[in-house]
């Protein structure tokens, strides 16, 4: 009670009488170290605490007893201190370790917390999750998880400890490091005898967190281990699709106005081609193959312009991908996709036609698939046909296809009835660009906007313009036809902010005149302050003027 | 500034980064919202655009109609020339801390500098060297948030508790709560000598009870090792406390609360609705009362509530030199008060985030690009330019 009321000198009045009849009491003297201490007397504490430990220096009680009484009063660098005096006096070094690590963490030496644990392991070898989870409460702070790698480190030497390069590994994933993660989970996998399966566990986390440099050169290095055969065909699989990861960051050529030219795409991706052909060659009619096929038809597709190619390619996918239905079903699209591209829209509606009456198909193939119809009767002019079926999937507007549905649905209702023949020859321009035919679409578009200059789609066919032309490379001629759009059409077209944005990313990385690209998105900003654009052109100014964003 | 503005807090940056590059602004107090009036400048403009905030360009004639307007005796309005872009500090630990800062995220959004402090920097009289500081969530009273019921085995509790009591030993304070102390004399001595200070959440009432507490031990054993002062309610000192008397220091180390000024106390938080929690803001005579006009210049006069381990003050407790700027009407509840203390002033805000209603801890920042127009947040701005103001000639 007087200890609760802070009077110091009447409690230790009475603690020291009661030490007079019972000297070799060590919870007196504790106690009366810490009335001492909390009454400022802090060397007469100090003493009093010594002589709690001199009643009886070889039993590791005392030591508990003293420590916890520093520890109470927040003396925590001193009752580890007095643990450490325990380990001497007692003669076993091995005392008082997680005590001591708990101590040593709450004072933020992540060093002698993470020296404790290690003494725990060794002293109880199958309690690393124990040690890891202890080590974790600590380790979400930068300081203390370079402090705990640099003492496993030291710990470790050269030695081959599973354990510990165990706990390495673990703290270099925690930091992100994944480099240093994959040069000791080789350790581990060789120490182990893991023939690989270490290394293959790390890359999938590694592709995971998408450092694919270092998850491709581990699951390299698992394949070659050799990894077990029932693993392999994952392993070569997330290879080949880490190699393509690593082929795409490294395609400088590709911008927000144009896609790679399929000269500089064919070698850039190639490596990764032979990757999957390879799964294909020797995991023939399996998943892994289905899903290299469907790679390969991708990039066929979208980066080498190869149409003949990827038809067949995905024409495997729809062969072999027999257990996983929704990459037959995206297989199948592209597939129509890509006789689009052909020109064929027979054969295009058909695929379309097969994924819309597929009962394993998601709602999104679903309706992406009737979207294309609907694209497939607006390129042959059959209108009213094509708004009825975008009219379907506008019902639900949380559909990822409702907004390009709606979009084309209210076009095509904008121009059908008021320049059907405008429309007619609009879409025949789109259906030409569709198929890579740029030079050909292009002049039936000016056509149009000659022909038919009071057409409410006259400025979506020079923006049309616009767009091939630059990813045609003609950045001069597409900046022109932007710049007409914004002359002419100033005062009726709803596509200045998009023409000025076009111009703006024209400038940028077509031209690279980043000067005027800066003035040409201020102007959007400027001209169409509430545009839905805005946010993106601001993005860019800083860009530009090399801000962080 | 008025519904029209596209985005309110960017427009302080704006204003501050103009004060920074030498040019003068005329807050136009009450005009349309609070507006600002500065020479057109192509930078400007374009920084506008940028940033995104909606201004008008007016014409010589039109400005002088404006002035003319504003200054018209009727018209609760008035100018105040804003001339230097004031020196920002902000009172922050080093490191991690499970919670976000209302004031960092609106400086930081605002695109406006500012420095970090802690205690070593105000302890070595860097204080000096701003115009203005904020203090966020932070706990003076050496009770290290008063988390120790729900959060004493947390890595970061136990982090921050070791930072503390390394950083108290290392200036010689035996425990936190004096080393504590220490920092809110220094504060209060700076805004004594002219200072501004901006406080939020729980900086409030630690930051007073503190001061009150200078002579006494209000810890109890589970935060510095020893019982609290069994005397210390009646060993409180309110003469030195800037805007609360009175006050009753909580003496439950684990309720999470510190005294009876925060209303609604932390546990009766759950039964707020905030469907119906809105406070007030006061009208000020701009003419005759440029500090608190200026300090609620706003696009509305009713901003939605938000709770904080400090969500407001109790009208019964508040010194009666102490302005009140908002309130929740009906309640006892004081959200947002000012008051001068030496040739300084102060201003308190109750709460933690004025755009999320319960910001627990764990979780993550406040995004301001949706909250471009918040008026909660705008109040947080017009303290960080109230210290730009020019001071008036008083009258003779």
């Amino acid at each position: 009670m007087w200890m609760q009321l802070k009077r110091y000198d009447q409690t230790i009045e009475l603690l020291r009488s009661r030490l007079a009849r019972a000297p070799s009491d060590p919870n007196l003297h504790a106690m009366l170290g810490s009335v001492l201490y909390r009454a400022g007397r802090e060397k007469d504490a100090a003493a009093e605490w010594d002589s709690a430990i001199a009643t009886n220096p070889a039993n590791p009680g005392t030591y508990r007893l003293v420590a916890a009484v520093l520890a109470e009063n927040r003396l925590l660098d001193r009752a580890a201190e007095v643990y450490r005096r325990g380990r001497k006096g007692t003669g076993d070094g091995d005392l008082f370790t997680l005590e001591l690590a708990q101590l040593l963490a709450s004072t933020m030496n992540y060093s002698g917390a993470t020296t404790e644990y290690l003494r725990w392991l060794s002293m109880n070898p199958a309690q690393l999750s124990f040690v890891q989870s202890r080590l974790a409460q600590m380790t979400g702070r930068d300081d203390a998880r370079t402090a705990a790698t640099e003492v496993i480190r030291g710990a470790l030497g050269d030695r081959g400890d599973l354990s510990l390069l165990q706990l390495l590994a673990w703290l270099a994933m925690e930091g992100k490091k994944f480099g240093e993660a994959f040069d000791v989970e080789r350790k581990i996998d060789a120490l182990s005898g893991a023939h690989g399966n270490e290394l293959f566990q790390f890359a999938v986390r590694a592709a995971g967190e998408k450092a694919y440099a270092v998850a491709a050169r581990a699951y390299q290095e698992a394949i070659g281990a050799p990894l077990s055969a029932d693993r392999m065909p994952y392993a070569r699989y997330g290879y080949a699709a880490a190699v393509g990861e690593l082929q795409a960051d490294a395609d400088t050529f590709a911008s927000p106005v144009r896609g790679t030219p399929a000269t500089e795409a064919v070698p850039l991706y190639g490596g990764a081609v032979r990757l999957f052909q390879k799964i294909i060659e020797d995991y023939p009619h399996t998943q892994f193959s289905a899903k290299s096929w469907y790679q390969i038809g991708l990039l066929q597709s979208e980066k080498f312009g190869d149409r003949e190619g990827a038809v067949i390619s995905l024409r495997h996918v729809i062969e072999e991908a027999g257990p996983l239905p929704s990459l037959r079903n995206d297989a199948t699209l592209m597939m129509g996709k890509v006789h689009i591209a052909r020109g064929d829209t027979a054969k295009a509606a058909e695929c379309f036609r097969t994924v819309v009456a597929a009962p394993d198909a998601l709602p999104d193939a679903h309706d992406e698939a009737v979207f294309r119809l609907g694209e497939i009767d607006y390129f042959a002019g059959r209108f009213d046909s094509a708004m009825q079926k975008l009219g379907g999937i506008t019902v639900n507007l949380k559909a990822d296809y409702a907004n390009d549905a709606l979009r084309l649905g209210a076009f095509l209702q904008e121009n059908a009835g008021t320049v059907p023949e405008a429309l007619r020859q609009f879409s025949a321009a789109e259906f030409l660009a569709r198929q890579g035919k740029n030079t050909e679409a292009v002049p039936v578009l000016l056509s149009v906007i000659r022909s038919y200059p009071q057409a409410p789609l006259v400025d979506d066919a020079l923006m049309e313009v616009g767009a091939l032309q630059a990813s045609a490379g003609l950045f001069r001629e597409a900046a022109a036809s932007y710049e007409r759009l914004l002359a002419e059409f100033r005062e009726s077209s709803i596509e200045l902010d998009r023409a000025e944005f076009n111009l703006a990313e024209v400038y940028q990385y077509g031209t690279h005149e980043p000067a005027r690209a800066q003035a040409t998105y201020e102007r959007l900003l400027a001209d169409h302050p509430k545009s839905i654009l805005a946010g993106r052109a601001r993005q860019r100014i800083r860009q530009l003027r090399g801000e962080s964003l | 500034m008025d519904l029209s503005q596209t985005d309110h807090l960017k427009a302080y940056g704006i204003a501050y980064m103009a004060l920074s590059r030498g040019l003068e602004i005329d807050w136009l107090l009450n005009y349309r919202g609070g507006s600002f009036m500065l020479d057109a400048h192509d930078f400007i403009t374009t920084e506008c655009l940028v940033r995104g905030v909606a201004f008008i360009r007016e014409s010589a004639a039109v400005a002088a109609s404006v002035y003319a307007e504003v200054q018209r005796e009727d018209n609760n309005m008035d100018v105040v020339r804003l001339e230097k872009a004031p020196r920002v500090a902000v009172y922050v630990p080093p490191g991690f801390q499970p919670w976000d800062d209302a004031v960092t995220l609106a400086l930081d959004y605002a695109e406006i500098k500012y420095d970090k402090l802690w205690d070593d920097e105000v302890l070595d009289g860097k204080l000096a060297d701003y115009d203005w500081l904020h203090l966020h969530h932070e706990d003076f009273t050496g009770q290290y948030g008063k988390f120790y019921a729900s959060f004493a085995g947390a890595a970061w509790y136990q982090a921050q508790v070791a930072q503390l009591e390394q950083e108290a030993r290392k200036r010689g304070f035996r425990k936190v709560a004096e080393l504590k102390k220490a920092v809110a004399r220094a504060i209060a001595r700076y805004i004594g000598a002219g200072g501004f200070m901006f406080a939020m959440c729980s900086a409030t009432d630690t930051f007073d009870i503190a001061l009150a507490a200078e002579n006494t031990d209000i810890c109890d054993a589970i935060y510095d090792g020893d019982p609290p002062d069994p005397d210390f309610q009646r060993r409180l000192d309110f003469s030195k406390t800037l805007a609360f008397t009175g006050f009753t220091v909580e003496k439950n180390p684990l309720r999470y609360e510190y005294s009876d000024i925060d209303e609604p106390p932390s546990d009766m938080l759950g039964v707020q609705n905030p469907e119906t929690d809105y406070f007030t803001l006061f009208e000020f005579s701009a003419k005759f009362d440029p500090v608190p006009t200026m300090l609620t210049q706003n696009h509305v006069n009713v901003i939605k509530g938000f709770m904080g381990q400090t969500t407001g003050f109790r009208k019964n407790l508040i010194k009666t030199s102490v302005t009140i700027l908002a309130e929740k009407q009906g309640t006892e509840q004081v959200k947002y008060l000012h008051g001068n203390y030496g040739r300084g002033t102060f201003t308190y805000y109750g709460g933690h985030d004025p755009e999320d209603y319960q910001h627990a801890v764990g979780n993550p920042p406040t995004d301001l690009s949706l909250h471009k127009n918040s008026p909660g947040y705008r109040l947080i701005l017009n303290n960080i330019l109230f210290p730009a103001a020019r001071k008036k000639q008083q009258k003779t």
